[in-house]
């Protein structure tokens, strides 16, 4: 019995250093991306200074930009998001609205709202596509930008594909239908391709949108949500955007453009093959691919991120839908990490293979797991005794006390840099989310991220249903 | 405890921070009124009518004891130190400047070499900092500092992007259409960034470029071989095509096809039958670029060598023939319908995708 208590002793001990040392690692590593991303964000203000957008907008030379807009089950959102796409400061842009076989009424309500008609098309299967049912154009002049192609389902990296075969320009700019991009997006996120010919993918920033005021398709006043569920997840955003992705695009290792916001060039994604259509993660996949691509071919190229050209988005507001968000999310995770083992620490892929990969690898996808087990085997080494109470204090400061002052200094970030949230008492709140989200809120999420491996090994590879209040309703709660 | 004690010395942090702010925003907005006043005393008094251009040093003379006035008025201030006010005073004149015309413009640019702004400026030019010397680039434009020239010109090798699109644009602003071709010789390489920003300029320009632009050829870079090639394109000015003409067959593709799209724009009919010539080529791009180009100059042997193009031709060939044929109006659109009725399937979809972007025969029953 002795025996088993010292062995059990020993692999707490060890366990808990282990888990602590992680913690150390990882935090620190946080906050070298936070101060990365601190002069970046400097940078690009700095740059900003000098950029007169509405050059950009007057200008025949403005390279012409392809929305693609895929939707499912999405006649909630729908209007209010296409009016918004119509009405968006570019010069030459097109809207390509793709139902992807919704079995609500999407198709119907967009064939009324905006006048549109069959129409014949050439449609070339660049990428090979679900079949299209038919290509619809509006017969109303201001609408004229308006394509909108029904397709049967086949999930929205299938719908993108088509709209990518459907579309004229030579940049196209992914979004989610449910999604609202401010006037001046597209001539921000456009103006890296514009600095640099090697350019070849560019994110904006997603932000929650729940609590705003909306109307006509448009943000007209920035607020916090009342709910705690969706202002937890502001706090989350401004930790993986201004934080995490503004440091990785100032270091080239830049693996994530959101679905919902990103532009790409087109040449490239028709080079790699498109969207892959068999994982959940199809966002994330296509940008290691690319740069994999361009890596392995030795084409000089650069993936960026721009902190202010803001998407709005709309965020779970309940446990349920928000957990298999996360879960989804984090199996498209694994899902790319496991088809791209091969870029893992491997010097031939530069930054991407020594840094970023690792770093998504060990610190992304198995911390959920390590994070789960280090909670447990330390309360429980503590309760039975085994671990002492110093070692204890240590890992709730290692791993919640640096947690709060990363949520809190990715706040500040937010409100020292672009400052979207003009009450005194949302930021407040804020800085108060970012403290309590480390109790219960934080551990929820690693436990749906855990739960996602298996999920993914017993092969699951559905999205499940996102419930939409939609945008005008929120302005109405 | 811990917590709620962190967090209510980040929020005191905070409000003293806004507060502090707000303090000193009210202050340096005082400020700037006061500044404000005495530069509008400055600009508008009324004094003795002289042209500044024919009698530069009296007009000086004339206008020096409102401008020591306004240097008086201006440093009294103790809230602020020098730099600050100096700060302050350039930021206001640099604003007002946006909205002045006639002859308060020259009095400005006095006030700006006087008050050794442009001095200032000059010596910022040469700063470590790449956003220092961009503005200072941009400064010195709004100031029309002249003397400024050889500075800007040394900036347009500058290692950062934006110094050297704001001293090229500064250039153009100071010196005019000469500054061009200069530039373009000068620069290794042009982003489509510099493109949009000069083209503002080129195109104000007109006329007067095309002989810069001609020079702006002979760059070593072929992105601004072919940014000069469009902008003659896009100015419109017919004594363009002699000079695109040598550049028809160059070796650099881009260049080629931007030529004969140029040619298009410029709707001289003595080009169509040379535009004529390349849709035989082998490249499929040049074909596409000779199709887009007869888009604009209308004539019936356009109009059977697009139809061609439509019948025996690649896809995006065809779809560039078929656009070309909307651009020629009835005519164009005609020969689109007569091309419905043909066999090939590939020719009648095209044809059909194009009247339906006219407007010409939208239905809601036909099927894809």
């Amino acid at each position: 019995m002795k025996l088993f208590y010292d062995i059990a002793n020993a692999g707490f001990y060890v366990y808990s250093t282990f888990i602590i040392g992680y913690f150390i690692f990882v935090n620190t590593f946080y906050f070298t991306m936070l101060a990365v991303s601190f002069s970046a964000i400097v940078h690009y203000l700095r740059r900003n200074k000098f950029c007169d957008y509405t050059v950009i907008m007057q200008s025949e030379l403005t390279p012409a930009i392809s929305i693609l807009a895929p939707a499912y089950n999405e006649s909630a959102t729908c209007v209010h998001s296409t009016h918004s796409l119509l009405k968006l400061n570019y010069p030459t842009a097109e809207v390509i609205f793709i139902n992807d076989g919704s079995k609500d009424d999407t198709l119907e309500v967009m064939i009324r709202e905006f006048g549109l008609v069959k129409t014949q098309r050439v449609y070339v299967q660049k990428i090979f596509t679900q079949p299209v049912l038919g290509i619809y154009i509006s017969t109303k002049k201001e609408y004229k930008n308006l394509i909108l192609v029904n397709k049967c389902n086949g999930g929205k990296a299938d719908a993108l594909n088509v709209g990518i075969n459907v579309s004229r320009y030579p940049l196209m700019c992914a979004i989610d239908a449910d999604s609202i991009l401010e006037d001046d997006a597209l001539l921000k996120v456009v103006k890296p391709f514009l600095d640099n010919n090697r350019v070849i993918a560019v994110g904006g920033i997603v932000r929650i949108a729940n609590g705003c005021t909306v109307e006509h398709g448009r943000v007209k006043e920035i607020r916090l949500s009342k709910k705690f569920i969706p202002s937890f997840q502001v706090v989350e955003y401004f930790r993986a955007y201004l934080s995490g992705r503004m440091g990785w695009s100032a270091l080239n290792g830049l693996l994530i453009i959101s679905g919902a916001f990103g532009l790409f060039l087109k040449e490239i994604v028709l080079a790699v093959g498109g969207y892959k259509h068999d994982t959940v993660g199809e966002d994330m996949e296509l940008v290691v691919r690319m740069h994999r691509h361009c890596k392995e071919n030795k084409i000089p190229y650069g993936v960026e991120f721009v902190p202010d050209p803001v998407c709005w988005t709309e965020a779970p507001e309940t446990l349920k839908v928000l957990g298999r968000q996360r879960n989804r999310w984090h199996r498209g995770l694994i899902d790319t990490l496991l088809i791209h083992k091969r870029m893992l620490c491997n010097p031939r892929y530069g930054v991407l293979g020594t840094l970023a990969v690792p770093y998504f690898f060990f610190i992304e996808m198995l911390g959920p797991i390590i994070e789960a087990i280090g909670y447990i085997a330390v309360l429980a080494g503590f309760f039975l005794r085994i671990i002492n109470v110093q070692i204890f204090i240590l890992f709730f400061v290692v791993s919640v006390v640096y947690g709060v002052m990363f949520s809190v200094g990715a706040v500040l970030l937010e409100e020292i840099s672009f400052h979207r949230y003009p009450r005194l008492q949302d930021l407040l709140k804020l800085m108060f989310l970012g403290v309590i989200e480390n109790f219960g809120y934080r551990q929820l999420t690693v436990w749906w991220r855990v739960r996602s491996f298996w999920d993914y090994f017993r092969g699951v590879k559905t999205w499940g249903a996102m419930h939409r209040v939609g945008f005008a309703n929120q302005a109405k709660k | 405890m811990f917590f709620t004690f962190l967090i209510t010395i980040v929020a005191i942090v905070l409000i003293v921070m806004k507060i502090g702010s707000r303090i000193r925003t009210a202050a340096a907005h005082r400020y700037e009124q006061k500044i404000q006043q005495a530069l509008s005393e400055y600009l508008f008094s009324d004094v003795e009518e002289i042209d500044p251009a024919s009698d530069p040093q009296r007009y000086e003379k004339v206008l020096l004891p409102l401008l020591e006035r306004l240097r008086q008025s201006t440093i009294s201030n103790v809230t602020f130190s020098r730099r600050i006010r100096r700060q302050v005073m350039l930021s206001v004149m640099l604003d007002v400047s946006k909205n002045l015309s006639g002859e308060t413009v020259g009095r400005l640019r006095l006030a700006f070499q006087r008050l050794g702004f442009v001095d200032d400026e000059v010596k910022n030019a040469h700063s470590a900092h790449w956003w220092i010397r961009a503005d200072a680039c941009r400064n010195l434009q709004i100031m029309y500092a002249e003397n400024a020239l050889d500075i800007l010109s040394t900036l347009l090798d500058d290692e950062n992007e934006d110094v050297r699109i704001e001293s090229a644009q500064s250039m153009v602003d100071i010196a005019g259409v000469e500054a061009l071709s200069p530039i373009l010789l000068t620069i290794d390489d042009i982003t489509p960034w510099m493109e949009i920003r000069l083209s503002k300029s080129v195109l104000h320009f007109g006329s007067s470029a095309v002989s810069h632009l001609a020079k702006g050829m002979k760059s070593k870079s072929n992105r601004v071989q072919r940014f000069c090639v469009e902008m003659m394109g896009s100015i419109g000015d017919v004594y363009a095509v002699p000079i695109i003409l040598e550049y028809i067959d160059y070796e650099v593709l881009e260049v080629q096809c931007e030529s004969l799209i140029a040619l298009g724009k410029l709707g001289d009919e003595r080009a169509t039958p040379i535009i004529l010539r390349y849709l035989k080529s082998k490249n499929e791009p040049i074909r596409i670029a000779a199709a887009a180009a007869l888009g604009k100059l209308s004539s019936p042997a356009t109009v059977d060598a697009l139809n061609g193009l439509l019948l025996h031709d690649t896809l995006q060939v065809r779809l560039a023939a078929a656009e070309a044929l909307t651009q020629l109006g009835g005519i164009g659109a005609r020969t689109l319908i007569y091309s419905t009725h043909t066999d090939d399937p590939e020719t009648k979809l095209v044809a059909y995708q194009f009247l339906d972007e006219l407007g010409y025969c939208v239905t809601s029953e036909r099927t894809t």
